[in-house]
Protein backbone atom coordinates (compact mmCIF):
# COMPACT_ATOMS: atom_id res chain seq x y z
CA UNK A 1 0.00 0.00 0.00
CA UNK A 2 1.28 3.50 -0.97
CA UNK A 3 0.76 6.00 1.70
CA UNK A 4 -0.74 9.92 0.05
CA UNK A 5 2.45 11.71 -0.21
CA UNK A 6 5.00 9.22 0.02
CA UNK A 7 7.66 7.50 -2.57
CA UNK A 8 7.51 3.58 -1.97
CA UNK A 9 9.99 1.43 -3.37
CA UNK A 10 9.55 -1.54 -4.98
CA UNK A 11 12.81 -3.57 -5.39
CA UNK A 12 13.44 -7.26 -5.59
CA UNK A 13 15.82 -9.68 -7.71
CA UNK A 14 15.40 -10.51 -11.20
CA UNK A 15 12.17 -12.44 -11.75
CA UNK A 16 10.13 -11.45 -8.22
CA UNK A 17 7.53 -9.81 -10.28
CA UNK A 18 7.60 -6.63 -10.26
CA UNK A 19 6.85 -5.54 -13.37
CA UNK A 20 4.21 -7.95 -13.64
CA UNK A 21 2.95 -6.49 -10.22
CA UNK A 22 3.08 -2.42 -11.77
CA UNK A 23 1.16 -4.09 -14.78
CA UNK A 24 -1.52 -5.97 -13.12
CA UNK A 25 -2.42 -2.69 -11.29
CA UNK A 26 -2.45 -0.95 -13.75
CA UNK A 27 -4.65 -2.54 -15.83
CA UNK A 28 -2.36 -4.29 -18.31
CA UNK A 29 -3.01 -8.06 -17.00
CA UNK A 30 -6.08 -9.42 -15.35
CA UNK A 31 -5.71 -9.99 -11.93
CA UNK A 32 -7.19 -13.26 -10.36
CA UNK A 33 -7.49 -12.35 -7.10
CA UNK A 34 -7.64 -9.72 -4.64
CA UNK A 35 -8.24 -6.48 -5.29
CA UNK A 36 -6.65 -2.80 -6.29
CA UNK A 37 -8.06 0.33 -4.60
CA UNK A 38 -7.32 3.85 -5.47
CA UNK A 39 -8.06 5.83 -2.72
CA UNK A 40 -11.16 3.54 -1.24
CA UNK A 41 -12.34 2.93 -5.38
CA UNK A 42 -11.64 -0.08 -7.05
CA UNK A 43 -9.46 -0.08 -9.95
CA UNK A 44 -8.66 -3.52 -10.35
CA UNK A 45 -10.70 -4.79 -13.89
CA UNK A 46 -10.48 -1.06 -15.30
CA UNK A 47 -8.77 -0.50 -18.66
CA UNK A 48 -5.87 1.26 -18.92
CA UNK A 49 -7.36 4.09 -19.92
CA UNK A 50 -9.99 4.58 -17.16
CA UNK A 51 -7.32 4.02 -14.75
CA UNK A 52 -5.40 6.88 -15.97
CA UNK A 53 -8.56 8.53 -15.79
CA UNK A 54 -8.50 8.02 -12.18
CA UNK A 55 -5.36 9.36 -11.56
CA UNK A 56 -2.84 6.71 -11.92
CA UNK A 57 0.40 7.46 -14.30
CA UNK A 58 3.24 5.52 -15.58
CA UNK A 59 6.50 5.39 -17.14
CA UNK A 60 7.59 2.21 -18.69
CA UNK A 61 10.59 0.23 -18.29
CA UNK A 62 11.47 0.05 -22.04
CA UNK A 63 10.10 3.63 -22.98
CA UNK A 64 7.01 4.05 -24.81
CA UNK A 65 7.25 7.69 -26.17
CA UNK A 66 5.62 8.61 -29.69
CA UNK A 67 8.15 8.79 -31.98
CA UNK A 68 7.38 10.44 -34.64
CA UNK A 69 6.63 14.11 -32.34
CA UNK A 70 8.84 16.11 -30.58
CA UNK A 71 9.55 16.51 -27.33
CA UNK A 72 6.72 19.30 -27.01
CA UNK A 73 4.46 17.28 -28.97
CA UNK A 74 4.38 14.03 -26.48
CA UNK A 75 4.12 16.41 -23.55
CA UNK A 76 0.95 18.20 -24.69
CA UNK A 77 -0.25 14.84 -25.44
CA UNK A 78 0.00 13.81 -21.78
CA UNK A 79 -2.78 16.62 -20.95
CA UNK A 80 -4.96 15.00 -23.07
CA UNK A 81 -6.88 13.88 -20.15
CA UNK A 82 -7.43 17.01 -18.72
CA UNK A 83 -9.16 18.68 -22.22
CA UNK A 84 -11.81 18.20 -23.59
CA UNK A 85 -12.16 19.45 -27.48
CA UNK A 86 -13.72 17.10 -29.71
CA UNK A 87 -13.28 16.58 -32.92
CA UNK A 88 -15.62 19.40 -34.49
CA UNK A 89 -14.12 22.01 -31.95
CA UNK A 90 -10.74 21.62 -33.08
CA UNK A 91 -11.74 21.19 -37.04
CA UNK A 92 -13.27 24.45 -36.55
CA UNK A 93 -10.94 25.92 -34.21
CA UNK A 94 -13.63 27.18 -31.97
CA UNK A 95 -12.47 29.43 -29.14
CA UNK A 96 -13.13 26.66 -26.75
CA UNK A 97 -10.24 24.62 -28.54
CA UNK A 98 -8.36 27.85 -28.67
CA UNK A 99 -8.23 28.20 -24.68
CA UNK A 100 -7.04 24.60 -23.94
CA UNK A 101 -4.74 24.61 -26.23
CA UNK A 102 -3.24 27.86 -25.65
CA UNK A 103 -3.46 26.51 -21.90
CA UNK A 104 -1.95 23.51 -22.23
CA UNK A 105 1.08 24.81 -24.26
CA UNK A 106 1.77 26.82 -21.35
CA UNK A 107 1.68 23.96 -18.77
CA UNK A 108 3.45 21.94 -20.96
CA UNK A 109 6.51 24.40 -21.23
CA UNK A 110 6.49 24.64 -17.85
CA UNK A 111 6.51 21.53 -16.88
CA UNK A 112 9.91 21.17 -19.33
CA UNK A 113 11.36 24.06 -17.78
CA UNK A 114 10.93 22.07 -14.15
CA UNK A 115 12.54 19.04 -15.47
CA UNK A 116 15.22 21.17 -18.09
CA UNK A 117 13.52 19.97 -21.15
CA UNK A 118 13.17 23.16 -22.18
CA UNK A 119 15.58 23.48 -24.91
CA UNK A 120 15.06 20.61 -26.61
CA UNK A 121 10.95 21.23 -26.63
CA UNK A 122 11.38 21.34 -30.59
CA UNK A 123 13.08 18.32 -31.25
CA UNK A 124 12.12 14.49 -32.17
CA UNK A 125 12.28 12.82 -29.42
CA UNK A 126 14.11 9.89 -30.88
CA UNK A 127 16.80 12.38 -31.33
CA UNK A 128 17.91 12.78 -27.45
CA UNK A 129 20.11 10.89 -25.77
CA UNK A 130 18.50 7.90 -23.85
CA UNK A 131 18.51 9.43 -20.44
CA UNK A 132 16.42 12.27 -21.53
CA UNK A 133 14.11 10.49 -23.26
CA UNK A 134 13.52 8.81 -20.00
CA UNK A 135 12.71 12.28 -18.93
CA UNK A 136 10.50 13.30 -21.47
CA UNK A 137 8.28 10.42 -20.55
CA UNK A 138 8.28 11.03 -16.77
CA UNK A 139 7.56 14.79 -17.97
CA UNK A 140 4.51 13.09 -20.14
CA UNK A 141 3.08 11.31 -16.66
CA UNK A 142 3.41 14.64 -14.61
CA UNK A 143 0.97 16.37 -17.33
CA UNK A 144 -1.44 13.77 -15.73
CA UNK A 145 -1.13 15.87 -12.53
CA UNK A 146 -1.75 11.96 -11.30
CA UNK A 147 -2.81 10.93 -8.18
CA UNK A 148 -0.18 8.51 -8.29
CA UNK A 149 2.78 7.82 -10.22
CA UNK A 150 4.71 4.89 -10.86
CA UNK A 151 8.01 5.05 -12.21
CA UNK A 152 8.89 1.93 -14.13
CA UNK A 153 12.57 1.24 -13.58
CA UNK A 154 13.79 4.57 -14.84
CA UNK A 155 17.15 4.35 -14.29
CA UNK A 156 17.53 2.25 -16.28
CA UNK A 157 20.27 2.27 -18.75
CA UNK A 158 21.49 5.58 -17.39
CA UNK A 159 24.89 6.75 -16.43
CA UNK A 160 26.45 7.46 -12.51
CA UNK A 161 25.84 11.26 -13.31
CA UNK A 162 22.59 10.39 -14.72
CA UNK A 163 21.37 8.60 -12.15
CA UNK A 164 22.00 11.51 -9.53
CA UNK A 165 20.38 13.70 -12.01
CA UNK A 166 17.42 11.07 -11.61
CA UNK A 167 17.49 11.01 -7.60
CA UNK A 168 17.27 14.90 -7.27
CA UNK A 169 14.37 14.93 -9.96
CA UNK A 170 12.44 12.12 -8.05
CA UNK A 171 13.07 13.68 -4.53
CA UNK A 172 12.16 17.34 -5.79
CA UNK A 173 9.05 15.20 -6.02
CA UNK A 174 8.44 14.09 -3.31
CA UNK A 175 8.78 17.52 -1.63
CA UNK A 176 6.59 18.44 -4.13
CA UNK A 177 4.06 15.63 -1.93
CA UNK A 178 3.82 13.77 -4.96
CA UNK A 179 2.82 9.87 -4.28
CA UNK A 180 5.20 7.62 -6.07
CA UNK A 181 5.83 4.36 -6.65
CA UNK A 182 9.15 3.34 -7.64
CA UNK A 183 10.30 0.05 -8.79
CA UNK A 184 13.64 -0.09 -9.60
CA UNK A 185 17.03 -2.55 -9.54
CA UNK A 186 19.66 0.47 -8.51
CA UNK A 187 19.04 -0.31 -4.94
CA UNK A 188 20.93 2.77 -3.82
CA UNK A 189 18.75 4.96 -5.58
CA UNK A 190 15.89 3.71 -3.82
CA UNK A 191 17.31 3.71 -0.89
CA UNK A 192 17.95 7.36 -1.23
CA UNK A 193 15.09 8.49 -2.09
CA UNK A 194 11.84 6.03 -0.89
CA UNK A 195 10.41 6.90 2.58
CA UNK A 196 9.65 3.56 2.95
CA UNK A 197 10.44 0.42 0.67
CA UNK A 198 9.38 -3.30 -0.09
CA UNK A 199 10.90 -6.35 -1.17
CA UNK A 200 9.18 -8.74 -3.59
CA UNK A 201 11.02 -12.38 -4.26
CA UNK A 202 9.18 -14.90 -6.42
CA UNK A 203 6.35 -13.13 -6.25
CA UNK A 204 5.26 -12.36 -2.51
CA UNK A 205 6.38 -9.15 -0.65
CA UNK A 206 8.83 -10.41 1.94
CA UNK A 207 9.66 -7.41 3.56
CA UNK A 208 8.30 -3.83 4.06
CA UNK A 209 9.63 -1.07 6.07
CA UNK A 210 12.08 1.85 6.47
CA UNK A 211 15.59 2.11 4.40
CA UNK A 212 17.39 1.30 7.46
CA UNK A 213 15.36 -1.57 8.32
CA UNK A 214 15.43 -3.51 4.51
CA UNK A 215 19.05 -2.63 4.77
CA UNK A 216 19.47 -5.07 7.50
CA UNK A 217 16.89 -7.09 6.89
CA UNK A 218 18.19 -10.95 7.02
CA UNK A 219 15.46 -12.10 4.60
CA UNK A 220 16.27 -9.63 1.77
CA UNK A 221 19.54 -10.27 1.97
CA UNK A 222 19.16 -14.09 1.76
CA UNK A 223 17.07 -13.06 -1.50
CA UNK A 224 19.63 -11.22 -2.88
CA UNK A 225 22.33 -13.39 -2.09
CA UNK A 226 24.35 -14.43 -4.93
CA UNK A 227 22.89 -11.35 -6.88
CA UNK A 228 24.93 -8.45 -8.31
CA UNK A 229 23.89 -5.11 -8.00
CA UNK B 1 22.93 14.75 -33.90
CA UNK B 2 20.00 16.96 -32.48
CA UNK B 3 17.65 17.50 -35.11
CA UNK B 4 15.69 20.46 -34.69
CA UNK B 5 12.64 22.67 -36.51
CA UNK B 6 14.05 26.54 -37.27
CA UNK B 7 10.19 27.15 -36.37
CA UNK B 8 10.59 30.11 -38.50
CA UNK B 9 12.06 29.68 -41.36
CA UNK B 10 10.31 26.53 -41.52
CA UNK B 11 6.54 28.59 -41.30
CA UNK B 12 7.78 31.03 -43.92
CA UNK B 13 8.75 27.99 -46.25
CA UNK B 14 5.79 27.01 -45.55
CA UNK B 15 3.95 29.90 -46.46
CA UNK B 16 5.53 30.78 -49.72
CA UNK B 17 5.04 26.76 -50.83
CA UNK B 18 1.69 27.07 -50.14
CA UNK B 19 1.01 30.55 -52.23
CA UNK B 20 2.78 28.73 -55.11
CA UNK B 21 0.40 25.86 -54.86
CA UNK B 22 -2.79 27.87 -54.66
CA UNK B 23 -1.69 29.62 -57.58
CA UNK B 24 -0.87 26.60 -59.40
CA UNK B 25 -3.85 25.25 -58.45
CA UNK B 26 -6.15 28.42 -59.51
CA UNK B 27 -4.55 29.05 -63.12
CA UNK B 28 -4.50 25.42 -63.95
CA UNK B 29 -7.21 25.11 -66.24
CA UNK B 30 -5.70 28.16 -68.52
CA UNK B 31 -3.05 25.46 -69.14
CA UNK B 32 -4.70 23.12 -71.30
CA UNK B 33 -7.41 22.15 -73.67
CA UNK B 34 -10.62 20.29 -73.41
CA UNK B 35 -9.27 17.21 -72.44
CA UNK B 36 -7.04 18.77 -69.41
CA UNK B 37 -9.87 19.91 -67.73
CA UNK B 38 -11.21 16.46 -67.66
CA UNK B 39 -8.39 15.34 -66.23
CA UNK B 40 -8.12 18.35 -63.59
CA UNK B 41 -11.59 17.44 -62.38
CA UNK B 42 -10.71 14.09 -61.68
CA UNK B 43 -7.57 14.92 -59.94
CA UNK B 44 -9.92 17.52 -57.76
CA UNK B 45 -12.37 14.94 -56.92
CA UNK B 46 -9.35 12.03 -56.06
CA UNK B 47 -7.89 14.78 -53.50
CA UNK B 48 -11.25 14.82 -51.86
CA UNK B 49 -11.05 11.57 -51.04
CA UNK B 50 -7.29 11.12 -50.29
CA UNK B 51 -7.47 14.26 -47.59
CA UNK B 52 -9.89 11.82 -45.76
CA UNK B 53 -7.67 8.82 -46.47
CA UNK B 54 -5.05 10.90 -44.63
CA UNK B 55 -7.31 11.61 -41.64
CA UNK B 56 -7.89 7.64 -41.49
CA UNK B 57 -4.43 6.21 -42.53
CA UNK B 58 -1.61 8.99 -42.30
CA UNK B 59 -2.97 10.47 -38.79
CA UNK B 60 -4.17 7.84 -37.52
CA UNK B 61 -2.41 4.98 -38.90
CA UNK B 62 -5.19 2.85 -39.87
CA UNK B 63 -4.26 2.05 -43.70
CA UNK B 64 -7.34 1.25 -45.80
CA UNK B 65 -7.51 -0.80 -48.95
CA UNK B 66 -11.25 -0.71 -49.58
CA UNK B 67 -11.80 3.54 -49.39
CA UNK B 68 -13.72 3.20 -52.45
CA UNK B 69 -16.72 1.14 -50.77
CA UNK B 70 -17.56 4.37 -49.07
CA UNK B 71 -17.09 6.49 -51.96
CA UNK B 72 -19.92 4.29 -53.78
CA UNK B 73 -22.01 4.30 -51.03
CA UNK B 74 -22.05 7.72 -50.56
CA UNK B 75 -22.28 7.98 -54.56
CA UNK B 76 -25.62 5.65 -54.47
CA UNK B 77 -27.35 7.63 -51.47
CA UNK B 78 -26.96 10.93 -53.26
CA UNK B 79 -27.34 10.19 -56.48
CA UNK B 80 -30.78 7.63 -55.86
CA UNK B 81 -32.06 10.54 -53.12
CA UNK B 82 -31.45 13.06 -56.30
CA UNK B 83 -32.33 10.92 -59.36
CA UNK B 84 -35.53 9.36 -57.80
CA UNK B 85 -36.88 13.13 -55.60
CA UNK B 86 -36.41 17.23 -56.75
CA UNK B 87 -34.69 17.78 -53.49
CA UNK B 88 -32.40 20.34 -54.11
CA UNK B 89 -28.74 19.15 -54.75
CA UNK B 90 -27.43 19.79 -51.36
CA UNK B 91 -29.44 17.76 -49.81
CA UNK B 92 -28.43 15.35 -51.93
CA UNK B 93 -24.72 15.77 -50.91
CA UNK B 94 -25.96 15.39 -47.03
CA UNK B 95 -27.41 11.94 -47.89
CA UNK B 96 -23.99 11.48 -49.81
CA UNK B 97 -21.70 11.88 -46.82
CA UNK B 98 -24.77 10.70 -45.09
CA UNK B 99 -24.62 7.20 -46.21
CA UNK B 100 -20.76 6.72 -46.02
CA UNK B 101 -20.60 7.92 -43.08
CA UNK B 102 -23.67 5.22 -41.10
CA UNK B 103 -21.50 2.33 -43.33
CA UNK B 104 -18.26 3.44 -41.44
CA UNK B 105 -20.43 3.90 -37.75
CA UNK B 106 -21.74 0.42 -38.20
CA UNK B 107 -18.91 -1.18 -39.51
CA UNK B 108 -15.96 0.30 -37.68
CA UNK B 109 -16.83 -0.63 -33.65
CA UNK B 110 -16.26 -3.99 -35.17
CA UNK B 111 -12.69 -3.91 -37.23
CA UNK B 112 -11.35 -1.09 -35.22
CA UNK B 113 -10.52 -3.74 -33.12
CA UNK B 114 -8.41 -5.68 -35.33
CA UNK B 115 -4.40 -4.63 -35.23
CA UNK B 116 -2.53 -3.65 -38.47
CA UNK B 117 -2.43 -6.24 -41.29
CA UNK B 118 -6.15 -7.84 -40.06
CA UNK B 119 -7.87 -4.39 -40.55
CA UNK B 120 -6.27 -4.40 -43.48
CA UNK B 121 -7.63 -7.41 -44.67
CA UNK B 122 -11.40 -6.28 -43.29
CA UNK B 123 -11.26 -3.09 -45.03
CA UNK B 124 -10.49 -5.42 -48.69
CA UNK B 125 -13.66 -7.01 -47.33
CA UNK B 126 -15.74 -4.16 -46.95
CA UNK B 127 -14.74 -2.53 -50.30
CA UNK B 128 -16.00 -6.18 -51.96
CA UNK B 129 -19.07 -6.51 -50.04
CA UNK B 130 -20.21 -3.33 -51.10
CA UNK B 131 -19.02 -3.33 -54.27
CA UNK B 132 -21.32 -6.71 -54.52
CA UNK B 133 -24.17 -5.13 -53.28
CA UNK B 134 -23.92 -2.14 -55.63
CA UNK B 135 -23.82 -4.99 -58.22
CA UNK B 136 -26.53 -7.33 -57.22
CA UNK B 137 -29.17 -4.77 -56.34
CA UNK B 138 -31.14 -4.60 -59.62
CA UNK B 139 -33.86 -3.30 -57.79
CA UNK B 140 -32.52 -0.41 -56.05
CA UNK B 141 -29.38 0.91 -57.52
CA UNK B 142 -29.70 -0.82 -61.34
CA UNK B 143 -26.87 -3.24 -60.57
CA UNK B 144 -23.91 -3.45 -63.60
CA UNK B 145 -26.31 -1.29 -65.41
CA UNK B 146 -26.06 1.52 -63.50
CA UNK B 147 -27.83 5.15 -62.47
CA UNK B 148 -27.67 7.26 -64.80
CA UNK B 149 -28.99 11.31 -65.01
CA UNK B 150 -26.98 11.41 -61.78
CA UNK B 151 -28.04 16.03 -62.14
CA UNK B 152 -25.06 18.42 -61.87
CA UNK B 153 -24.61 20.11 -58.81
CA UNK B 154 -26.67 23.33 -57.86
CA UNK B 155 -26.91 25.92 -55.89
CA UNK B 156 -29.95 27.81 -55.80
CA UNK B 157 -30.41 29.37 -59.37
CA UNK B 158 -26.88 28.84 -60.37
CA UNK B 159 -25.71 25.17 -61.99
CA UNK B 160 -22.68 23.78 -62.57
CA UNK B 161 -22.30 23.88 -66.29
CA UNK B 162 -18.72 23.25 -67.49
CA UNK B 163 -15.78 21.33 -66.49
CA UNK B 164 -13.82 23.64 -65.35
CA UNK B 165 -16.95 25.12 -63.39
CA UNK B 166 -16.78 21.84 -61.78
CA UNK B 167 -13.11 22.15 -61.00
CA UNK B 168 -13.65 24.90 -59.57
CA UNK B 169 -16.09 23.87 -56.92
CA UNK B 170 -14.74 21.09 -56.28
CA UNK B 171 -11.01 22.45 -56.10
CA UNK B 172 -13.28 24.96 -52.97
CA UNK B 173 -14.76 21.97 -51.44
CA UNK B 174 -10.92 20.39 -51.27
CA UNK B 175 -10.11 23.10 -50.07
CA UNK B 176 -11.86 23.13 -46.96
CA UNK B 177 -11.39 19.52 -46.05
CA UNK B 178 -7.86 20.74 -46.75
CA UNK B 179 -8.36 23.25 -44.02
CA UNK B 180 -10.35 21.10 -41.24
CA UNK B 181 -8.01 18.08 -41.28
CA UNK B 182 -4.72 20.70 -41.28
CA UNK B 183 -6.67 22.20 -37.91
CA UNK B 184 -7.66 19.55 -36.76
CA UNK B 185 -4.41 17.61 -37.25
CA UNK B 186 -2.59 20.41 -34.72
CA UNK B 187 -5.16 20.13 -32.03
CA UNK B 188 -5.76 18.02 -29.14
CA UNK B 189 -7.34 15.51 -31.27
CA UNK B 190 -5.15 15.21 -33.69
CA UNK B 191 -2.21 14.92 -30.92
CA UNK B 192 -4.74 12.18 -29.97
CA UNK B 193 -4.97 10.34 -33.29
CA UNK B 194 -0.58 10.53 -34.26
CA UNK B 195 -0.89 9.13 -30.50
CA UNK B 196 -2.68 5.93 -31.40
CA UNK B 197 -0.73 5.36 -34.14
CA UNK B 198 2.75 5.92 -33.02
CA UNK B 199 2.03 3.70 -29.46
CA UNK B 200 -1.47 2.93 -29.35
CA UNK B 201 -1.23 1.46 -25.57
CA UNK B 202 1.04 4.55 -24.17
CA UNK B 203 -1.76 7.03 -25.43
CA UNK B 204 -4.30 5.13 -23.80
CA UNK B 205 -2.19 5.48 -20.61
CA UNK B 206 -3.05 9.18 -21.33
CA UNK B 207 -6.68 8.27 -21.16
CA UNK B 208 -7.24 8.67 -24.97
CA UNK B 209 -10.45 6.92 -25.77
CA UNK B 210 -8.75 5.17 -29.05
CA UNK B 211 -11.11 3.02 -29.76
CA UNK B 212 -13.48 6.03 -30.42
CA UNK B 213 -11.09 7.86 -31.97
CA UNK B 214 -10.86 5.39 -34.67
CA UNK B 215 -14.05 5.10 -35.37
CA UNK B 216 -14.68 8.96 -35.84
CA UNK B 217 -11.68 9.21 -38.05
CA UNK B 218 -13.08 6.59 -40.12
CA UNK B 219 -15.94 7.56 -40.29
CA UNK B 220 -15.00 11.58 -41.10
CA UNK B 221 -12.91 9.85 -43.98
CA UNK B 222 -15.76 7.90 -45.10
CA UNK B 223 -17.72 11.20 -45.34
CA UNK B 224 -15.12 13.09 -47.40
CA UNK B 225 -15.07 9.88 -49.78
CA UNK B 226 -18.96 9.87 -49.96
CA UNK B 227 -18.76 13.41 -50.65
CA UNK B 228 -16.14 12.99 -53.60
CA UNK B 229 -18.45 9.69 -54.59
CA UNK B 230 -21.40 12.11 -55.50
CA UNK B 231 -19.27 14.88 -57.21
CA UNK B 232 -17.84 12.00 -59.26
CA UNK B 233 -21.35 10.80 -60.29
CA UNK B 234 -22.72 14.31 -60.83
CA UNK B 235 -19.84 14.60 -63.26
CA UNK B 236 -19.78 11.47 -65.41
CA UNK B 237 -23.67 11.76 -64.92
CA UNK B 238 -23.81 7.98 -64.29
CA UNK B 239 -22.65 5.69 -61.88
CA UNK B 240 -21.97 2.34 -61.86
CA UNK B 241 -20.49 -0.64 -59.57
CA UNK B 242 -16.85 -0.32 -61.51
CA UNK B 243 -16.24 3.14 -60.72
CA UNK B 244 -15.83 1.80 -56.86
CA UNK B 245 -14.14 -1.39 -57.00
CA UNK B 246 -10.85 -2.89 -55.77
CA UNK B 247 -8.81 -0.81 -58.59
CA UNK B 248 -9.69 2.18 -57.06
CA UNK B 249 -9.20 1.75 -53.46
CA UNK B 250 -5.75 0.55 -54.35
CA UNK B 251 -5.14 3.65 -56.37
CA UNK B 252 -6.46 5.63 -53.23
CA UNK B 253 -3.99 3.63 -50.74
CA UNK B 254 -1.32 4.21 -53.33
CA UNK B 255 -1.97 7.80 -53.05
CA UNK B 256 -0.95 8.47 -49.68
CA UNK B 257 1.46 6.21 -49.31
CA UNK B 258 3.66 7.03 -52.39
CA UNK B 259 2.86 10.98 -51.25
CA UNK B 260 3.92 9.98 -48.16
CA UNK B 261 1.82 8.84 -44.81
CA UNK B 262 1.48 11.21 -42.51
CA UNK B 263 1.98 14.40 -45.08
CA UNK B 264 -1.49 15.82 -46.30
CA UNK B 265 0.66 17.66 -48.85
CA UNK B 266 2.08 14.22 -49.98
CA UNK B 267 -1.83 12.93 -50.21
CA UNK B 268 -2.61 16.03 -52.10
CA UNK B 269 0.73 15.73 -54.59
CA UNK B 270 0.25 11.47 -54.20
CA UNK B 271 -3.29 12.15 -55.63
CA UNK B 272 -2.02 14.20 -58.15
CA UNK B 273 0.71 11.79 -59.36
CA UNK B 274 -1.46 9.23 -59.27
CA UNK B 275 -4.45 10.27 -61.15
CA UNK B 276 -2.79 11.95 -64.17
CA UNK B 277 0.20 8.71 -64.64
CA UNK B 278 -1.87 7.07 -66.03
CA UNK B 279 -3.31 9.07 -68.55
CA UNK B 280 0.07 10.36 -69.36
CA UNK B 281 1.12 6.43 -69.97
CA UNK B 282 -2.28 5.55 -71.89
CA UNK B 283 -0.92 2.58 -73.84
CA UNK B 284 -0.42 0.73 -70.17
CA UNK B 285 -4.00 1.35 -69.19
CA UNK B 286 -4.20 -2.48 -68.97
CA UNK B 287 -1.69 -2.44 -66.51
CA UNK B 288 -2.78 -0.42 -64.36
CA UNK B 289 -3.73 -2.61 -60.94
CA UNK B 290 0.06 -4.72 -61.75
CA UNK B 291 1.34 -1.32 -62.39
CA UNK B 292 0.38 0.03 -58.51
CA UNK B 293 1.13 -3.18 -56.94
CA UNK B 294 4.83 -2.78 -58.42
CA UNK B 295 4.98 0.93 -57.57
CA UNK B 296 4.04 -0.05 -53.59
CA UNK B 297 6.06 -2.67 -53.11
CA UNK B 298 9.05 -0.03 -55.00
CA UNK B 299 7.83 2.61 -52.78
CA UNK B 300 8.08 -0.28 -49.71
CA UNK B 301 11.67 -0.81 -50.25
CA UNK B 302 13.41 2.02 -51.98
CA UNK B 303 11.79 4.75 -49.84
CA UNK B 304 8.72 3.70 -47.61
CA UNK B 305 8.28 6.91 -46.49
CA UNK B 306 6.97 8.32 -49.35
CA UNK B 307 7.56 11.30 -51.30
CA UNK B 308 7.24 13.59 -48.57
CA UNK B 309 8.36 11.76 -45.69
CA UNK B 310 6.53 11.63 -42.83
CA UNK B 311 5.49 14.78 -41.01
CA UNK B 312 5.55 15.38 -36.98
CA UNK B 313 2.17 16.23 -35.04
CA UNK B 314 1.71 19.47 -36.31
CA UNK B 315 1.36 18.44 -39.85
CA UNK B 316 4.17 20.41 -41.87
CA UNK B 317 5.65 18.45 -43.99
CA UNK B 318 9.07 18.47 -44.16
CA UNK B 319 9.65 18.36 -48.04
CA UNK B 320 12.29 15.12 -47.53
CA UNK B 321 12.78 15.04 -50.72
CA UNK B 322 13.70 18.38 -51.96
CA UNK B 323 15.77 18.65 -48.55
CA UNK B 324 17.53 14.96 -50.60
CA UNK B 325 18.08 16.93 -53.93
CA UNK B 326 19.80 19.88 -52.09
CA UNK B 327 21.82 17.74 -50.07
CA UNK B 328 22.97 16.35 -53.35
CA UNK B 329 23.44 18.81 -55.23
CA UNK B 330 25.34 21.40 -52.63
CA UNK B 331 25.96 18.81 -50.02
CA UNK B 332 25.17 21.63 -47.57
CA UNK B 333 23.59 20.14 -44.54
CA UNK B 334 20.23 21.52 -44.49
CA UNK B 335 18.02 22.29 -41.49
CA UNK B 336 16.46 19.21 -41.57
CA UNK B 337 12.64 18.08 -39.78
CA UNK B 338 11.83 14.61 -39.25
CA UNK B 339 13.88 11.86 -39.74
CA UNK B 340 13.62 9.53 -42.74
CA UNK B 341 15.29 6.67 -40.63
CA UNK B 342 11.86 7.28 -38.63
CA UNK B 343 9.94 6.16 -41.47
CA UNK B 344 6.52 4.53 -40.85
CA UNK B 345 5.49 0.37 -41.44
CA UNK B 346 1.81 1.23 -42.34
CA UNK B 347 1.33 -2.87 -41.92
CA UNK B 348 3.42 -2.90 -38.82
CA UNK B 349 0.95 -4.33 -35.73
CA UNK B 350 -0.54 -1.94 -33.29
CA UNK B 351 1.33 -1.77 -29.87
CA UNK B 352 1.23 -4.95 -27.61
CA UNK B 353 1.58 -5.86 -24.39
CA UNK B 354 4.88 -5.29 -23.19
CA UNK B 355 5.63 -9.12 -22.03
CA UNK B 356 6.08 -9.84 -18.71
CA UNK B 357 9.87 -8.42 -17.49
CA UNK B 358 12.02 -10.67 -15.69
CA UNK B 359 11.60 -8.87 -12.49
Amino acid sequence: MVRRHEVLGLIGPNGAGKSTFINAVTGLYRITSGEVRLEDRRIDGLDSRAIAVAGVSRTFQNLRLFRSMTVLDNVLTGFHAGTRSGFIRCMLGAPRQRREEAFTRAAALELLEKLDLAEHKDHLVGSLPYAQQKAVELCRALALTPKLLLLDEPSGGMSLAERKHLRNTIQALAKEGMTVLLIEHDVQLVMDTCHRIAVMDQGRKIADGSPEAIRNDEKVIAAYLGQED
Amino acid sequence: MLRKFDAGLRRHRRRVALGLAACAFLIAPFLGSEYWQHLLVLVAINILVVVGLHLLTGLTGQLSFGHAAFMGTGAYAGALLLTKTQVPYVVGGIAAVGGATVLALMVGPAIVRLVGDYFVIATIGIGEVIYLVLLNSLQLTGGPLGLSGVPAPALGPLTVQSDTQFYYVILAIDAAACILIWRLSGSRVGRALIAVRDDELAARFLGVRARYYKVVALAISAGFAGLAGLLFGSYASYISPDSFGYTQSIGFAIMVILGGLGSMAGAVVGAILVTLAPEALRTLSEWRLPLYGAVLVFVMIVRPQGLFGRSVVTGRPPLAVFRHIRRRLFGESPITGASPAAAVDPLAAAAEVPPPNRG
